[in-house]
């Protein structure tokens, strides 16, 4: 394991476990999405139906991963300058705004999908010739183009993303996000009932937002941390440095 | 509303239209909004019209709380459950689910309290069954239904179908958390020992992050039952145990997780995981042993068939057990469980009537036999007319008697769920003291040594002592026919002191049989005897019986029965008379009534308008295991009384035969009841046993009353305990068993209180870490359970 990537390791865990616990908001609406789209596909061919939920996954994924490389680009200048900080302080904040987006206490990011609802109206209209998904490069594509939809989870990973502040690392924490969405979305292809009905129940949403609420706070208290003891380059607002600390 | 799309609800002020197949549809979110968009506009509309899933449950969760329950306010669904006990009171019998500890019981109970409608509650930790008695006219069950819901123990009918369905259900439920906390304890205790054998930092960090990951299914999935719980508690201001566990699972996981993510401290991830699975280890094993032992109780009804062949003009039909009416005539092949009591009409066969009386041999069944409604025809087919469904049957009186047992908490099960829910709050209190030491003395450990006295001290054990014992021995003794259908009648049985036979009858079978002939006149013995039968042909008096094996050769006319004196009728146009001296001689003008042959048994007078022809001595059959079971008592230091109506001298002949030494022939209830009081004054605590017919006054002052099954009528039966077979000697049993229940219930108290007592100074001093605390406390349960649990088998 390299240095960088251990550096990112947490980084990589929080956007995992983000992306994990926030896809209990998707469970319906991406469910929708696979079932829609694999209609076409009789019940009986397992196979294929896995093949293509698989290849909509991967470009799904992807997608995400080319959003997190793009906003990388976009913060790479900015880091280390006095924006690296705030960056941080935008992902808490925006983490926070999830936790309570997802818990159904507060719906403030609704305000970020308009936004990215802008976007969606240039890509949706290429996905159209692509249903019914019928071969998985079809699949593919449409889950790069469909990784576009008006998500606040999205955007919320995307500001984490950005906090990074470099390509390759922002792309591979979108990357974990994406990963992190796969579990439940994987399992919700294959139709897997008793999950499903066990993560829209209410009490499960209002723990994982209240997670995804606990790394917001951390984030902002790692970062006032950081910006406490650390006036020097410190690009990674990452735990490894903290525990150097004990020693 | 709920999203169209996902099924979700649908926020108040904002909204997300899409027309979809020529509706508009309200989505929750842009996000429902535009995938709906693109699906519509993929030509893919037809998925809405096509899916069954999503839609069809946001509908059910539309459905109000309250709505939900309306159904069970509906005549037709409450006849399942629900006993009209008189004009204003119904009681209901309901299965609770999510019942965890003795304060969830008091919970319930309190809460319901408060509701207009209810008159009293019970609520059964054993069997997680709830016997609710209300006022239909205040309250519809629906509402008090609804509130059990919401202080969150999901009401079901207590049907066998729903019992199942439960017992399977939790059962599942508790297997899959504990296979999830056992592997979540595996893979983070092997990543414990590397970070512990000298992992690096970086790998230290790495791994952690991995126990998190591994570690987070055991808190939310696994643990869910504690924090629940506590939850449910706390809103109730009640302190259940479930309120330190869930504290400190979640204390622990946040603090590692900042830990984790600070890349400082300490974290628990192993001692999280231990503790869950220990804790929900023991949980599963005690439910398991506490569901085997309700299989006692729950498995009467399912002896039922579903189906019986109705006799309709000798054209069979099959026809589902419930529209049988008494008085149609079924048809019970070999091997078949007969549908209903009933009286065999024609065909021999055998019973086994074990699993109601405990008898084990088969019971033969010849025409004018009852049969019963549970049972198993063994050899051939049998007619019977049917005389009691459903409700009616003895089965069902059995069960009734079981639940009501059940569901009467003895008064020290009571006490000890008041000192388990004092003995909580008492360890809190210490706890506090305990955290606030360690808190000064060794910050960093003074949760878990908190967490420690906590858990250690749970009272589980003490809440599961009485109830578990109770009902094993329940159990085994109704397995041998003696059915406790009262509780506190087990802790009773070992304060006995006297033992007074109310009846003859008790001791005797009822069937009575020639014993001796004495001729007064020139007739021949057959004759006399074949005129008797003829006479009796169609009594229903127990004496009638004796005379059958000469029946068949006179026929009778003009028969007549004179209650407590004899029958007359005409034999060949003679008239004739047969009973008491008084009465047979009154026929014959100018005589005397003789005297009977003897004192000591039972005679009877044939006379003719010539004068008194012929006695006949009857006696009754001493019941097997009478005399061992005098024995028996009289050897445990009883005293043994035999009080009798009967005037006879079979009275004291009965009782020499049995070595009964005090008796009494000719009591009339009054002085009964008399001698009873008397007894009871001087100190005597009274096992009273009788057949249940006129003597409930007596029976019910006894302080503990045992009748006859097969003579009483179990429907009405008011006495404390009934008696299924004939075999005396099962009273005996029942009596050492519940001695042996006493010394269990008292071992069990014991073993709690010490094991609590000793473990809250350990624990308080630091000495024992969670997760053995867990260990330990999940070991007293289980302790308790499995000691009470020898009492389902054996006696001695």
């Amino acid at each position: 394991m390299s240095d960088a990537l251990l550096a990112l390791a947490p980084a990589l865990g929080v956007a995992f476990a983000l992306g994990f616990f926030s896809s209990v908001h998707c469970v319906g609406m991406c469910g929708g999405i696979m079932a829609a789209l694999t209609m076409a596909i009789p019940e009986q061919a397992k196979g294929r139906r896995g093949r293509l939920i698989f290849s909509y996954n991967v470009g799904r994924l992807l997608s995400y991963t080319v959003m997190g490389v793009l906003v990388g680009l976009l913060s790479a200048p900015l880091a280390g300058d006095a924006a690296g900080p705030w960056l941080r302080v935008l992902a808490g904040l925006l983490l926070i705004a999830m936790g309570l987006y997802l818990g159904d206490w507060w719906r403030g990011l609704t305000w970020l999908e308009r936004g990215g609802s802008y976007l969606w109206r240039y890509v949706q209209p290429l996905s159209k010739g692509l249903m019914p998904v019928k071969r998985a490069p079809q699949a593919l594509l449409l889950g790069g183009l469909w990784g576009w939809l008006p998500c606040g989870l999205v955007y919320t990973a995307l500001a984490y993303a950005l906090a990074q502040a470099q390509p390759l690392q922002s792309g591979a924490v979108m990357l974990a996000f994406g990963l992190g969405t796969l579990p439940t979305l994987l399992a919700m292809g294959f139709a897997a009932q008793t999950v499903m009905k066990l993560l829209r129940q209410r009490q499960v949403r209002w723990g994982f937002g209240f997670l995804i609420m606990l790394f917001g706070v951390w984030t902002l208290g790692m970062t006032a941390y950081h910006s406490l003891h650390h006036h020097s380059h410190d690009a990674h607002p990452s735990a490894h440095e903290a525990s150097h600390e004990h020693h | 509303m709920s999203c169209y799309h996902c099924g979700l609800p649908v926020p108040a002020r904002e909204s997300y239209p899409v027309t979809i197949n020529g509706r508009e549809e309200l989505m929750c979110c842009i996000g429902c909004q535009a995938v709906a968009t693109a699906i519509v506009e993929g030509g893919l509309e037809s998925f809405y019209r096509f899916r069954t899933e999503i839609n069809s449950r946001p509908d059910e969760e539309q459905v109000s709380a309250l709505e939900r329950w309306r159904v069970y306010d509906l005549p037709e669904v409450q006849s399942e459950f629900v006993l009209e006990l008189d004009e204003q009171r119904s009681q209901a019998s309901l299965l609770l689910e999510n019942i965890t500890c003795a304060a969830c019981s008091w919970l319930i109970e309190k809460h319901l309290h408060s509701q207009p409608g209810v008159r009293s509650v019970t609520v059964n930790m054993a069997t997680h069954r709830c016997t609710l008695v209300w006022d239909a006219e205040q309250q519809p069950l629906s509402e008090i239904l609804s509130e059990l819901a919401t202080i969150g123990f999901m009401p079901h009918p207590a049907t066998d179908k729903h019992q199942q369905d439960l017992l399977r259900h939790e059962s599942r439920m508790s297997l899959m958390r504990l296979g999830v906390a056992a592997f979540g304890m595996m893979q983070v205790g092997m990543l414990a020992v590397y970070i512990y054998t000298g992992a690096t930092d970086e790998w230290r960090d790495f791994f952690r992050w991995i126990s998190l990951v591994l570690v987070t299914p055991v808190v939310l999935f696994s643990s869910w039952p504690f924090f629940r719980g506590a939850w449910i508690g706390l809103r109730h201001n009640n302190l259940t145990m479930d309120v330190p566990v869930a504290l400190g699972i979640g204390l622990a996981y946040i603090a590692s997780i900042w830990a984790t993510v600070s890349g400082g401290g300490e974290v628990y991830f192993e001692a999280i995981s231990t503790f869950a699975f220990f804790l929900l280890a023991g949980r599963y094993v005690e439910m398991r042993a506490r569901h085997r032992n309700r299989q006692g109780f729950g498995n009467l009804a399912q002896l039922m068939p579903l189906t019986a062949r109705r006799l309709d003009n000798d054209q069979q039909d099959l026809v589902p057990v419930k529209s049988l009416r008494p008085g149609e005539r079924v048809l019970v092949l070999a091997g078949e469980t007969f549908p209903c009591d009933g009286r065999v009409e024609s065909g021999h066969s055998a019973a086994m009537e074990a699993l109601l009386t405990g008898e084990s041999r088969p019971v033969v069944k010849t025409p004018g036999e009852t049969v019963i409604a549970g049972t198993l025809n063994t050899d051939s087919p049998l007619t019977v007319e049917v005389m009691a469904t459903g409700a009616d049957t003895r089965l069902s009186a059995i069960e009734r008697l079981v639940e009501q047992a059940t569901q009467e908490k003895p008064w020290q099960v009571a006490l000890a769920d008041k000192v388990a829910r004092y003995f909580v709050g008492a360890v809190l209190v210490v706890c506090m003291a305990v955290f606030a030491f360690w808190w000064w003395y060794q910050p960093e450990r003074a949760l878990w040594v908190a967490l420690s006295v906590l858990v250690v001290t749970c009272p589980c054990a003490l809440g599961l002592a009485m109830p578990t014992a109770l009902a094993a021995a329940s159990t085994n003794l109704r397995q041998r026919g003696f059915l406790v259908a009262k509780g506190h009648v087990l802790e009773t049985l070992t304060r006995i002191t006297r033992v007074i036979f109310d009846k003859t009858g008790t001791l005797t079978k009822g069937r009575f049989v020639l014993d001796e002939v004495q001729l007064c006149d020139s007739l021949s013995r057959d004759r006399a005897l074949s005129i008797g039968a003829a006479l009796e042909a169609n009594a229903n008096h127990p004496v009638a019986k004796a005379f059958e094996p000469w029946a068949g050769n006179h026929k009778a006319s003009d028969v007549r029965q004179f209650t407590a004196k004899g029958v007359e009728g005409r034999v060949d146009g003679k008239l004739y008379r047969l009973g008491n001296s008084d009465f047979a001689t009154e026929i014959t003008p100018g005589q005397t009534p003789p005297a009977a042959p003897d004192n000591t048994n039972l005679w009877l007078l044939l006379a003719g308008e010539g004068g008194p022809m012929a006695w006949f001595s009857v006696v009754d059959e001493v019941r097997p295991g009478a005399k061992s079971l005098v024995q028996h008592l009289t050897g445990d230091g009883l005293a043994v009384e035999l009080l009798s109506g009967d005037r006879s001298g079979a009275v004291a002949e009965l009782a020499n035969t049995l070595g009964i030494e005090h008796y009494r022939a000719g009591a009339t209830p009054e002085d009964k009841l008399a001698r009873l009081r008397e007894c009871q004054g001087a100190g005597d605590r009274v096992l009273m046993m009788g057949d249940g017919i006129n003597d409930v006054p007596v029976l019910s002052a006894a302080d503990v009353s045992v009748t006859v099954g097969s003579a009483s009528d179990l429907a009405q039966t008011k006495a404390d305990s009934v008696l299924l077979n004939d075999d005396l000697n099962t009273l005996a049993d029942a009596l050492r068993l519940a001695r042996r229940t006493r010394r269990v219930i008292a071992q069990n108290l014991g073993f709690s209180l010490c094991y609590n007592l000793l473990a809250l100074p350990l624990a308080a001093a630091g000495l024992i870490v969670p997760w053995v605390a867990a260990l330990g406390m999940a070991g007293s349960s289980l302790v308790v359970v499995l000691n009470a649990m020898r009492l389902s088998r054996g006696i001695g």
